[in-house]
C-alpha cells in the first residue's frame, strides 16, 4: 500500500459522507411530504404571470466558441503541469521543447486574438 | 544529450521548414486580413501561391537530403527508402493537386485563406503518417491528419451537405480512432513495447508449433488492423466514403481522393509485414474476406450511382480492395503489386480529379459543378481533348494495356497466383470486368449519345489544363518506360 | 475498506451510468450521468496510483468536456419527449455483435487477474493500509513527476506533435463557427490616447472671401 490512499481516504469519507446527507434529506423530503399536485404547482414559475416563452432558447454560437478556446488553452495548462514538477532534474532541452509548444499555442492565440475571437461582439 | 542528437533535426528537416512555414503562413494571412486599413482584403489566392511556394521548397528539401536508413527521435521515427519515397511522392502529388485547386476556390469563392493552412497542416500529417514507427507517434500522427480532414469536409459552412458530411466523417472516424487506441493499449498492456522493432523481435516465433500465444494481443492486433481498414475506407468499413465524397465540397473532395490512401498504405505495409509479421498470419482469412468485399461493394455499388463524386467514391472503394488482395498475399510480391497500385491509382485519381474539377457549366450570371453522370452527354462535340483524356483515364482505372492500370493489376494478380489465391484471382478479375461496363458506359455516354440540348461549358483555367496535359502525358507514355514506377517501388520495398 | 471493494462499487455505479447515458430519453439527464461516469473512472485511476490522470480526467473531461456535450444539448434545444426508437428491429443484431465482442473478449482474458493484487499483505486483519514503504515513497518518482520525466525529452516529438493537434483545432473551431463582422464599430482607443485638446475645436469663418 502507498501513502497515497492514506491521504485520499479522507476525500472518501467526506464524499461517502456528503453523500449520505444529501441522500436522507432527498428521501426524507420525499416520503413526509403530501405529495398533492396540480397543474398549477408544477408549471414553471414566470414571476406570477404565464412563461412567455420555453426556458430552453437557442444558444448563441459564440458561447461554444469560447468553452472550445478554454478546452484548448485547459490543454496547454494540464500539460504545464508535470513539466513544472520536474524542471529541476530535466536537461535543458525539456526546458526548450515546452518553450517552443507555448510559441506553437502562441501563435495561434495571435490568430484568435486578431481574428476577433475572444471579443464578445 | 542521450536521447536526441543533430541527426534527428537533419531527418526531419523537411517538416520543421514546413511547420515554420505554415506557422509565418498563419501570422501572415491573419494580420493582413483583419487589417482594418486594407480593408480586409481576400488573400485567398495569395496564401495559395504562397502554399504552393512551401510545397516547392519541402519537396526540393525532402528530394535532396540523403537518407541513412536510422531511426530517430528516440525510435519513433523510421527514414529509410520507404519512407523517403512515400514522402517526395505525398509532396509531388500534392504540388499538382494545389494547382488544380486555384481556380476552383477562386469561382466557387471560397474565400477563408485557412483552406490552405489546414490542407497544409493536413500534408504534414501524412509525412508523419508515413514515417512513423511507434504506436504512439502511429497514432498521433493519424489523429493529426484525420482531425485535419474533419474540418475540411465540413469547410462549407452555408451547405447542408458539407457540414452533414463533416459530422459523418467525423463521428464515423472517432469512433474508428477509439478503437484504434482500445488496439494500442491491449497490445502495449500485454507486451509492453510500443516501437514496431521491438513488437517484430517479440512476436518472432509465434507460428512455431509449440509457441504459447497471447490471445488478448491477437485481438489487439484485429482493433488496429479494423481501425486502418477503415481510413483507407476499405469494405466492410467503407460506409463513410460514398456520403462524405458527396458532401464534402469538390475540391475537398479532391484532397480525400487522392492523398491520404498512399501515406495509410504505406503504414499498414509497415505495421503488417514488420511489425506483426507473424501474427498476421493468422489473419490472413480476414484480409482475403476485406479485399473480396471491397472490390464486390465497390464493383456492384458504382454500377448504381448517378452522381460524380459517389460514383469516384465507390470505384475507390473496390481499388482499395485490390490493394488489400495484394496485401492478404503478405509475401513481399503482393507488397509491391499493391504498392505499385497505389502509385498508379494516385497518379489516375489526380488526373480524374482535375477532370472533374474542369466540369464547369455556364448557367448565367455564374458557374456551377456538375453534378450527375449523365451531364456529360456529348462531351466530344464540347471539349474533344477532356473527353479523350476522360477516355484515357477510364480504360486506365478499366485496367486495360498499355494504360498503367493494366500493369497494376497484372503484378496484383501475379502474385495472387503465385500464393495459391486463385479464388481471389478469379473474382478480382470477374470484377474488373464488371467495372469495366460502367467505365465504358460513361465514354459511350460522351462520345456515341446524341442529344438535344447541351449544356454551355466553360472553358478550362491555365493551372488546370497544365496538370491535366502532365498527368495525361504520364498516363499514356509511361507504357514505355514502366520500369521507372516498378524500380522506384522495389528500391522502397528492399532498401 | 479495502481497494478491491471500492473497485467494485466505483465500477458497478459507472457501468450502471454508462447504460443510462445511452438509454435515457432526456438529453440533460444523459449528459449529467456521463458526468458520474467520468467521476467514478477518474476514482478507479486513483486507485490504481495513477493520480496525474485521474486529476486530469476531472479537469478536462469533466470540466470542459462535459460543459461542451452539455451546450451542445441545450443549443439543438431537445426537447423532453426524445425521438422514439424502435428497438425491435434491432435487437437480435445487437445482442449478436455484443455477445461476439463479449465472448471475445472473455477467452482473450485467460491472465490470473487477482495475482497481481495483495503484494505487500497487511499485517492486521481488519484490511486498514498499515503497510508504507517508505522506500518506494522516497526513491522512485510520483506519477506526475515520471510522466514529466520522459514527456518533454524523450517522446518530445508526440509533445510538438500534439500542439500542433491544438493548433489545428484553435484554427478549426474558427474557421467553422466563427462569424466575422467587419462593419462593427469599436472605440479606437489609441486614438483617444493622441487626441490633441487644443486642436480639437476650431473656428471657421464661412464669410471671408
Amino acid at each position: 500500500m502507498n501513502v497515497l490512499y492514506n491521504e485520499y481516504s479522507a476525500i472518501l469519507t467526506f464524499f461517502a459522507v456528503a453523500f449520505l446527507i444529501s441522500l436522507i434529506i432527498l428521501i426524507l423530503s420525499y416520503i413526509l411530504n403530501p405529495q398533492q399536485s396540480d397543474q398549477e404547482k408544477v408549471s414553471a414559475y414566470e414571476c406570477g404571470f404565464n412563461p412567455f416563452d420555453d426556458a430552453r432558447a437557442t444558444f448563441d454560437v459564440r458561447f461554444y466558441l469560447v468553452a472550445i478556446l478554454f478546452l484548448i488553452f485547459d490543454l496547454e495548462v494540464s500539460f504545464l503541469f508535470p513539466w513544472s514538477l520536474v524542471l529541476g532534474q530535466l536537461p535543458s532541452f525539456g526546458f526548450w521543447s515546452m518553450v517552443a509548444f507555448l510559441a506553437i499555442l502562441t501563435l495561434g492565440f495571435i490568430y484568435e486574438w486578431k481574428k476577433g475571437a475572444l471579443e464578445w461582439e | 544529450m542521450l536521447f536526441i542528437s543533430s541527426y534527428d533535426f537533419y531527418a526531419l528537416l523537411t517538416e520543421i521548414y514546413f511547420l515554420n512555414a505554415i506557422c509565418a503562413l498563419l501570422i501572415y494571412g491573419v494580420i493582413l486580413n483583419t487589417s482594418y486599413r486594407r480593408g480586409h482584403p481576400v488573400i485567398e489566392h495569395n496564401v495559395s501561391g504562397l502554399s504552393t511556394q512551401i510545397l516547392i521548397v519541402s519537396l526540393w528539401l525532402t528530394v535532396c537530403s540523403n537518407i541513412p536508413c536510422l531511426t530517430s527521435w528516440n525510435s519513433l521515427l523510421v527514414h529509410d527508402f520507404l519512407s523517403f519515397g512515400i514522402k517526395s511522392t505525398i509532396l509531388a502529388i500534392s504540388l499538382l493537386w494545389s494547382l488544380i485547386i486555384f481556380s476552383y476556390n477562386r469561382l466557387e469563392k471560397i474565400n477563408l485563406y485557412e483552406y490552405w493552412i489546414v490542407s497544409m497542416l493536413a500534408i504534414v500529417a501524412m509525412l508523419f503518417v508515413s514515417c512513423s514507427y511507434d504506436l504512439l507517434a502511429m497514432y498521433l500522427a493519424i489523429e493529426f491528419q484525420s482531425i485535419a480532414f474533419y474540418i475540411l469536409a465540413s469547410f462549407k459552412r452555408t451547405s447542408e451537405f458539407s457540414t452533414e458530411a463533416g459530422l459523418k466523417y467525423f463521428v464515423l472516424g472517432a469512433f474508428s480512432s477509439a478503437l484504434l487506441l482500445l488496439g494500442i493499449s491491449l497490445l502495449y498492456g500485454t507486451t509492453g513495447l510500443t516501437n514496431f522493432g521491438d513488437l517484430s523481435k517479440f512476436f518472432l516465433g509465434t507460428t512455431l508449433e509449440n509457441a504459447s500465444f497471447i490471445n488478448i494481443t491477437f485481438f489487439g492486433v484485429v482493433l488496429i488492423e479494423v481501425a486502418l481498414f477503415f481510413k483507407i475506407s476499405a469494405a466492410p468499413f467503407h460506409m463513410w466514403s460514398p456520403d462524405v465524397y458527396e458532401g464534402a465540397p469538390t475540391n475537398v473532395t479532391s484532397f480525400f481522393g487522392i492523398l491520404p490512401k498512399l501515406a495509410l498504405v504505406s503504414l499498414i505495409f509497415r505495421f503488417f509485414y514488420f511489425c506483426c509479421a507473424e501474427v498476421v498470419l493468422l489473419l490472413n482469412f480476414t484480409l482475403i474476406i476485406c479485399a473480396l468485399l471491397s472490390m464486390i461493394i465497390g464493383t456492384f455499388g458504382a454500377l448504381a450511382q448517378t452522381k460524380w463524386k459517389r460514383f469516384i467514391a465507390y470505384s475507390t472503394i473496390s481499388h482499395v480492395g485490390f490493394i488489400v488482395a495484394g496485401f492478404s498475399t503478405l509475401e513481399f510480391n503482393g507488397a509491391f503489386g499493391a504498392l505499385f497500385y497505389i502509385l498508379v491509382y494516385t497518379l489516375t485519381s489526380l488526373a480524374t480529379f482535375s477532370i472533374v474539377l474542369s466540369f464547369r457549366c455556364l448557367a448565367y450570371p455564374s458557374t456551377y459543378q456538375l453534378r450527375y453522370l449523365t451531364d456529360i452527354v456529348s462531351l466530344v462535340k464540347l471539349n474533344p481533348i477532356l473527353a479523350g483524356s476522360l477516355v484515357a483515364v477510364l480504360f486506365s482505372m478499366a485496367g486495360i494495356p498499355p494504360f498503367p492500370g493494366f500493369f497494376a493489376k497484372v503484378f496484383v494478380l501475379f502474385s495472387l497466383l503465385q500464393e495459391q489465391l486463385i479464388g481471389l484471382a478469379i473474382m478480382a478479375i470477374f470484377l474488373s470486368c464488371v467495372s469495366c461496363f460502367y467505365y465504358i458506359r460513361l465514354i459511350q455516354m460522351m462520345y456515341f449519345t446524341h442529344t438535344k440540348t447541351i449544356l454551355i461549358f466553360y472553358p478550362i483555367e491555365k493551372t488546370t489544363s497544365t496538370i491535366l496535359s502532365i498527368t495525361m502525358l504520364l498516363l499514356v507514355l509511361i507504357f514505355l518506360k514502366i520500369d521507372l514506377i516498378s524500380n522506384f517501388v522495389h528500391c522502397m520495398l528492399f532498401l | 475498506m479495502t481497494s478491491t471493494t471500492l473497485f467494485w462499487i466505483f465500477s458497478i455505479i459507472s457501468l450502471i451510468s454508462a447504460c443510462m447515458v445511452v438509454s435515457l430519453s432526456n438529453a440533460v439527464y444523459s449528459v449529467l450521468f456521463l458526468i458520474v461516469v467520468f467521476c467514478n473512472t477518474a476514482s478507479i485511476l486513483l486507485l490504481l496510483g495513477a493520480e496525474f490522470l485521474s486529476f486530469l480526467f476531472l479537469i478536462v473531461y469533466v470540466g470542459a468536456i462535459a460543459v461542451l456535450f452539455l451546450f451542445v444539448v441545450m443549443m439543438l434545444n431537445v426537447k423532453i419527449d426524445g425521438v422514439k426508437i424502435n428497438y425491435s428491429t434491432i435487437f437480435l443484431i445487437g445482442i449478436l455483435i455484443s455477445l461476439i465482442l463479449l465472448i471475445q473478449i472473455w477467452t482473450a482474458l485467460q491472465l490470473d487477474i487477482e495475482a497481481y493484487d495483495n503484494i505487500g499483505v497487511p499485517l492486521s486483519q481488519n484490511n486498514f493500509p498499515t503497510i508504507i514503504s517508505w522506500i518506494q515513497e522516497n526513491e522512485l518518482p510520483s506519477n506526475t513527476e515520471s510522466i514529466g520525466l520522459i514527456l518533454y525529452t524523450s517522446y518530445s516529438l508526440v509533445f510538438i506533435m500534439c500542439a500542433f493537434i491544438l493548433l489545428l483545432a484553435m484554427i478549426g473551431s474558427i474557421v467553422l463557427t466563427m462569424n466575422q463582422r467587419s462593419g462593427v464599430k469599436t472605440q479606437q482607443i489609441t486614438l483617444q490616447l493622441y487626441r490633441n485638446q487644443n486642436k480639437v475645436v476650431r473656428f471657421i469663418d464661412l464669410r471671408k472671401n
